[in-house]
């Protein structure tokens, strides 16, 4: 579980950076791209929750003990639906201005390589206090643990598309190889503790995905599939900014057949193992099988899964030639996370740099205030460098940490 | 490359996993759930419930050691018959079909004191070798008219090879002897263990040679009983005493509960059915009732004299037996002494004369297998007691392995039906070195509440906390055995109360305890 956790912190990227960066939007020399090969390499990490704070993550990931009064303030400012998510990519992306496709001059050849770390999960606060507190505060009450999601995918995709030179508009049918994936879904759970403790009663309804756990590690190779990666930048009158659409990652991974499927749709009342005859204390005393207790139903079968797709919509506007500002909406539909607005100011700083500063909400967590920088150096180097949610990085008490970093290169 | 930045990354925060995440949570969960009856104290052998519901201790047992039929016993014993030819010295050479021996003799089979007459067997086999001493190819016809099933006798034909003095020509087989009746009165019909044979011993008609027969050549014919089994006798069975050493478990090896029990009524009969056509004489020399720790006699004057069996008779196969009965109670004896110190075990010592005036029926004991001398031994103790530090201990096995980490309490809740209250003790126990170590001690659980009637109607609610910790954890591992004991107390001593069949003693286990979670 923590190894999970630790890769999605770690590699969690935001699908705010997935877009077309507003440097190459804005980017003083139109034919940049028109002419020699732009070999571009990202990689992005961010997580965020709307009450899980960095404290948490830190004991969580780097160890320690987690106690005190640190769950209970945790807990106090839960509301029954919680969320925490992370997004991480890294990508090496290739645009090919040489060539035209159809002996159009104006679309290029782009091809990328990546990599995407994607999980969620979506909890009630009564699940967080069970987990971290125990039942003991709550005899003769119920705790509702439902719903409860998880969520983790870890893929790989190889794809190859078509861009516009001028707009950066384009797409990219990628190959999938998926490496990982656990899907947990408790619709249901409700646990009531009797007021002397002596009976316990669950209902719960609940499925359980879990890929080939034969396989480990980064090579592993459990489902394949395929996914489309696109841009539409359109311009705006008198070249003052662009609308941009995007999506990332929409597709499908077919996890293979080994894949493990539990499910369970069960009221259980424990009271403990009867031991009517005192002489079976004289036998070794053995707890029940308790995959048979709760009535889970288990069985392997291929599974399709839909690949962890963001939406973007923006608009860039520039104000002046050094001062823009952008707004959009990002989306990552699952159970879990709301849509996530955002804006942000854009000024060319001194030749060759950009500076932004962007607040944004929602997503998987609540405000993130977020600074980038970009370089351009000699039209030939690309640097960018910039963080979502720059208060992570100053107090333990900011709900998420991101960074991103990104370079590229111009071949003639 | 960028694979490289990401695995350096990935190493590089890995690297600040210095420990595990650890957090306590504090868990309220029934672990266990029972219901004690008193058919689980004792064995459901040993119990029953009346019309009233009482229970009554109660045990019957057969007094094995009186049967008598050991004394008809034929097993193992070999019965050889030597029939010579009648020549004392010299060779002849004897032509095929020539007889040799011809002879009708009786023999012995039984014992000195037993003078048997008549025998018919239940099962059984016969085994029977025919030797051959004599050169020659023989066929031997040997007769049993004394042997018979229904109105055929036993008749053996053996063919045998040539033999010598080292090595003689044999023959053998077996005969089933399931209802074949033994007439052992001999030729004359009026004698004792004489079983009457003839011999007829010629020159195989199918020989390839003549016999060469020399003086004192001779075929011997030996039989041997296997499995016999005796379904009737008639005869003399002798004149005989044996010990009669009985010991009437009651736990059947378990471990037997220790302490004191106030009774308030109890019996004990001994019944003895005589079938059998001999006359006994019973003296008791005790009957004692055991613990480990101490004995008590019973005193019960009747059985200080001796017990007279008289024979039983026979009627044409229909047996008319003879009996005798003792009630021994709390009114003609110290039986509630003798049971009051919870014996795990009885021992009945007494000497057994059969014919202790002889053969005065003119040999005509009779034994039927079905209908034998037969001891029982009965106990009913109702249960209406008074407990005084009565106390059951076992040890059981147990294996724990569990890799948990709990701070906090076991709650083992108790609602007492029962008017005795217990004082638990639990103590685990390393085989290895020896060492225990007390996870309980006088953990109590209140009895019951009696009426005026001594009836408890509502029970008695009791909650003992048993410490679970990260050191007892340990202990339980390190332990391979648990010794559990209870002591049960009935309050007012010598005051008894009745135990009835709805009286219960209702658990439930709990764990209250903070559980250290552990995430690695």
């Amino acid at each position: 579980m923590r190894n999970y956790l630790l890769v999605i912190l770690l590699f969690a990227a935001a699908g705010l950076k997935a877009q077309t960066p507003i440097s190459w939007l804005l980017r003083s020399d139109t034919s940049y791209f028109d002419h020699g090969v732009f070999i571009a390499a990202n990689t992005n990490a961010e997580w965020a929750s709307n009450v899980l704070d960095k404290g948490w993550a830190r004991d969580m990931v780097v160890g320690g003990y987690f106690g005190g009064d640190q769950e209970i303030g945790l807990l106090n400012r839960m509301s029954p639906s919680n969320r925490i998510g992370a997004f991480g990519n890294g990508e090496v992306q290739f645009f090919n201005g040489k060539d035209s496709i159809f002996h159009q001059n104006k679309w290029g050849i782009q091809a990328g390589l990546g990599v995407v770390f994607n999980g969620y999960a979506g909890f009630t606060d009564d699940m967080f206090e069970l987990v971290y507190i125990g039942n003991k505060n709550h005899l003769g009450d119920t705790l509702n643990l439902g719903p409860t999601y998880f969520n983790y995918q870890a893929f790989k995709k190889f794809g190859v598309g078509v861009f516009n030179k001028k707009t950066l508009s384009g797409f990219k049918l990628n190959l999938v190889m998926g490496q990982d994936f656990q899907d947990y879904q408790l619709r249901k759970g409700d646990l009531y503790t009797s007021a002397n403790g002596e009976s316990i009663q669950l209902n719960y309804v609940g499925e359980f995905w879990q890929a080939d756990t034969t396989k480990k590690g980064f090579v592993a190779n459990k489902g394949i599939g395929v996914s489309f990666d696109g841009d539409f930048n359109l311009p705006l009158a008198n070249n003052s900014g662009f609308i941009s659409v995007s999506v990332r990652d929409f597709g499908w991974v077919n996890w293979s057949g080994l894949t493990n499927h539990y499910y369970v749709d069960s009221t259980l009342t424990w009271t403990g193992v009867d031991i009517n005859n005192i002489d079976s204390l004289s036998s070794n005393f053995a707890l029940p099988n308790w995959a048979d207790t709760l009535g889970v139903e288990r069985d392997q079968r291929a599974k399709w899964s839909a690949l962890p797709a963001w939406f973007h919509l923006r608009i860039l506007k520039k104000w002046n030639n050094k001062n823009a500002y952008f707004a959009g909406i990002s989306l990552q539909p699952n159970f879990v996370s709301i849509p996530m607005g955002y804006f942000g100011l854009n000024q060319k700083v001194a030749k060759g740099w950009m500076l932004s500063e962007q607040i944004s909400y929602g997503g998987y967590g609540n405000f993130r205030l977020g600074v980038e920088a970009q370089y351009f150096i000699q039209n030939k180097f690309y640097l960018r460098v910039g963080s979502a949610d720059v208060l992570g990085y100053f107090n333990d008490w900011n709900k998420g940490m991101s960074g991103f970093v990104g370079l590229g290169v111009h071949i003639d | 490359m960028k694979k490289l930045g990401l695995l350096l990354l990935i190493v590089g925060i890995a690297a600040c996993r210095k420990e595990p995440t650890v957090w306590n949570t504090e868990i309220v969960a029934p672990l266990a759930k029972g219901q004690i009856n008193f058919a689980d104290i004792l064995p459901d052998s040993l119990f029953y419930t009346d019309d009233d519901n009482l229970y009554h201790l109660y045990l019957e047992q057969s007094l094995t050691d009186l049967s008598v039929d050991s004394l008809l016993n034929l097993e193992d014993t070999v019965f050889a018959q030597s029939f010579t030819v009648p020549f004392t010295s010299g060779t002849i050479t004897l032509p095929v079909g020539t007889t040799i021996i011809s002879l009708s003799q009786d023999f012995e089979m039984g014992s000195d004191d037993v003078l048997l007459r008549r025998v018919r067997m239940k099962s059984g086999y016969l085994q029977y070798v025919v030797s051959s001493y004599i050169n020659g190819y023989l066929t031997c016809q040997y007769e049993l008219p004394g042997v018979s099933l229904g109105n055929e006798s036993v008749s053996i034909t053996a063919n045998t090879s040539p033999g010598d003095a080292d090595n003689p020509g044999e023959a053998f087989g077996q005969i089933d002897m399931t209802g074949y009746v033994f007439d052992l009165t001999g030729e004359s019909g009026a004698d004792y263990n004489k079983l009457f044979s003839q011999i007829t011993v010629s020159v195989a008609a199918d020989a390839p040679s003549p016999a060469v027969v020399h003086g004192q050549d001779s075929v011997v014919v030996s039989m041997q009983f296997v499995d016999p089994v005796i379904d009737y006798a008639l005869g003399y069975f002798g004149e005989h005493t044996y010990q009669l050493n009985e010991d009437i478990e009651f736990f059947g090896g378990a471990t037997a509960p220790t302490g004191i029990l106030f009774l308030e009524r109890a019996s004990m009969d001994l019944d003895f059915i005589n079938r059998i056509g001999v006359d006994a004489k019973i003296d008791f020399d005790n009957i004692q009732s055991f613990t480990d720790f101490t004995s008590a006699d019973l005193n019960y004057s009747p059985l200080s004299n001796s017990v007279n069996l008289t024979r039983a008779l026979d009627l044409n196969g229909q047996v008319f037996p003879t009996e005798q009965h003792y009630h021994i109670d709390e009114t003609n004896s110290g039986i509630l002494n003798f049971l009051g110190i919870v014996p795990n075990a009885l021992h009945v010592n007494a000497n057994v004369h059969i014919n202790p005036l002889g053969n005065i029926s003119g040999s005509n004991d009779f034994y039927y297998a079905d209908f034998p001398l037969e001891a029982k031994f009965r106990m009913d103790v109702p249960l209406k007691i008074g407990a005084q530090a009565l106390t059951f201990s076992d040890t059981v096995n147990f294996d724990f392995n569990e890799e948990i980490d709990v701070n906090g309490f076991l709650r083992l809740r108790f609602s007492n039906y029962f008017p005795f209250s217990a004082n638990a003790k639990l103590i685990a126990i390393d085989s290895e070195d020896g060492h225990t170590h007390v996870l309980l001690n006088d953990g109590r659980i209140e009895a019951g509440s009696a009426n005026a009637e001594g009836v408890v109607e509502v029970p008695t609610h009791s909650e003992i906390l048993v410490p679970i910790s990260s050191s007892i954890i340990d202990v339980l591992k390190m332990s391979d055995r648990m010794n559990i004991r209870v002591q049960f107390n009935t309050p007012d001593n010598p005051e008894t109360f009745p135990i009835y069949n709805s009286y219960k003693m209702d658990f439930v286990i709990l764990v209250d305890a903070a559980a250290k979670i552990e995430l690695n």
